[in-house]
């Protein structure tokens, strides 16, 4: 199966300092990817490069066969690390704004999630809490069709409790033939839905692996592993 | 995407208009009434109506420099916000940078626009003779009388507006190249804006000094500036004052439309190919 989001000898500098370093893999559609690394590590930058609101300082992105730009943002639902809906609409108003620019926005799913959440649509996003502000900006993301998902510390800032609602979310709505990178360092909760990993360590891939294959060879859960491997 | 983008950008900065403009518009209203109520023979010599224009008055003023200094803030800070927390909603869209670009600045520009009759208004309102003195009277909005119908007259009022136009674009386009560069520090993204802007503006009233200083050189050494008037001219020297007369006219537009379109240019660059989101 060919590769639906695929990254070569990606690299990014701030200043004199390597966010990444010649980063290289292939995802291919249906895969639920864990982007695993210790803060800094470059798992962000990554993701933001390819979501188009960084631009590399050398290497490439290629989703679909496209440089990022205007088709691939149409095919990527893209999850931030922090809030980016204006805080002034209200739960409809951010609604709307999703199906009017995404074609492959399916409101239905994205209304009976947000009633999963209790969301009332008169609900001003600004007048929430964090953890919902978050959960409604997850809602939006996953209520598209899209064929890449990047999503970055979905699971980052909530409880343990809304942490098993996300990945829920997460699970029960992308499609098959969607591939799914969640950016992570809360292993342990993601650990068993993971189908591959990349493991960064100061901005250079240490290891693209299938999760069994990696779990097999070192003889530990995915969380063992991570904690042996990024131990200070 | 554009009308998408454009509707949306208009109805945040409409959010924030509205109230203003009509909070104007009521206050300069009761300024005028209040004007008018004080010299009615009921009230004539009554204290209340004069100590009342005398509050709202001032509040008045305030509200008319509110709504050109509400109107240029927020249209910057929503530039300014599309580089920082909103660029991850708005850059994700499938739309190409010249399409955020133009929405930013069309709103910009239309609300700016819209400002200009409320403040007329507001002006005429606070004025206080409003028998249906829109075209005529000491008070009157626009007054026949000292409109110049001429076609020369129109080609003048028309182009005092394109520039003003032109103008009032590149000041917009101009901030924005300022919140564009100031978006490249990973700190202190507002400082940074600041300083491009204060030293770039220094920079260019430099250049723009020792341009004017040129031009004015060349035209009074190689143009011979102070020859006939035209009036007095004839044949082949009165076509070339013709055409010098012209060029002087159309500089400012042309140079204010050059300076537009270079900023257009590096402002596209900044948020396209140099996009750098913190």
């Amino acid at each position: 199966m060919s590769e639906l989001y695929q990254v070569s000898a990606l690299t990014k500098f701030y200043g004199a300092k390597a966010a990444l370093n010649d980063v290289t893999f292939g995802v291919e559609p249906g895969r639920l990817v864990g982007l695993l690394g210790p803060n800094g590590s470059g798992k962000t930058t990554l993701l933001k490069i390819s979501a188009g609101l960084l631009q590399a300082t050398s290497g490439q992105v290629l989703i679909d066969g496209q440089e990022p730009g205007s088709y691939t943002k149409a095919v990527t639902a893209f999850l931030p690390d922090r809030m980016a809906l204006p805080t002034e609409y209200r739960v409809q108003d951010a609604v709307a704004f999703y199906r009017d620019f995404f074609s492959d926005f399916d409101t239905a799913k994205a209304h009976a999630m947000l009633a999963d959440l209790k969301l009332e649509p008169s609900q001003r996003i600004g007048a929430m809490s964090k953890g919902t502000q978050e959960k409604l900006q997850l809602c939006l993301t996953m209520g598209r069709q899209a064929r890449l998902y990047l999503l970055d510390e979905p699971l980052g800032g909530v409880d343990p409790a809304a942490r098993e609602y996300i990945l829920r979310t997460i699970l029960c709505n992308y499609n098959e033939d969607a591939a799914v990178v969640i950016s992570t360092h809360l292993i342990e909760d993601v650990e068993t839905a993971l189908d591959e990993v990349l493991l960064l360590k100061d901005g250079a891939l240490l290891a693209h692996k299938n999760a069994d294959e990696l779990r097999e060879e070192s003889g530990k859960s995915l969380n063992e592993y991570f904690r042996e491997v990024f131990r200070c | 995407m554009f009308q998408k983008l454009f509707k949306y950008e208009a109805l945040a900065v409409g959010r924030l208009m509205v109230p203003v403009w009509l909070g104007a518009l009521v206050l300069a209203a009761l300024t005028g009434g209040s004007m008018q109520l004080q010299n009615l023979p009921p009230f004539a010599g009554t204290p209340f109506f004069a100590i009342l224009w005398t509050i709202i008055a001032p509040l008045s003023v305030l509200f008319l420099l509110a709504i050109i200094a509400v109107c240029i803030i927020a249209n910057i800070q929503r530039f300014y916000a599309l580089l920082g927390a909103r660029g991850y909603l708005y850059f994700c869209l499938p739309v190409a940078p010249w399409q955020q670009l133009a929405a930013k600045w069309a709103v910009a520009m239309v609300s700016t626009a819209l400002s200009v009759p409320v403040l007329l208004l507001c002006g005429w309102l606070m004025g206080g003779d409003w028998h249906l003195a829109l075209f005529a009277g000491d008070h009157a909005l626009f007054r026949i009388e000292d409109l110049d119908l001429t076609w020369q007259g129109a080609g003048s009022t028309a182009y005092a507006i394109l520039l003003a136009a032109l103008a009032v674009s590149f000041a917009y386009l101009y901030f924005y190249l300022c919140i564009g560069i100031g978006a490249h520090w990973p700190q202190h993204r507002l400082a940074a804006s600041v300083i491009v802007y204060f030293v770039l503006s220094f920079l260019l009233q430099v250049l723009l000094l020792l341009v004017v200083a040129a031009l004015g050189f060349y035209l009074y050494t190689v143009l011979d500036f102070e020859a006939l008037p035209l009036a007095q001219a004839a044949g082949a020297q009165r076509t070339g004052l013709m055409i010098r007369n012209i060029l002087i006219l159309a500089s400012p537009g042309l140079l204010l439309a050059a300076a537009n379109g270079i900023l257009w240019a590096v402002d596209l660059r900044l948020i396209g190919k140099k996009l750098n989101l913190a």
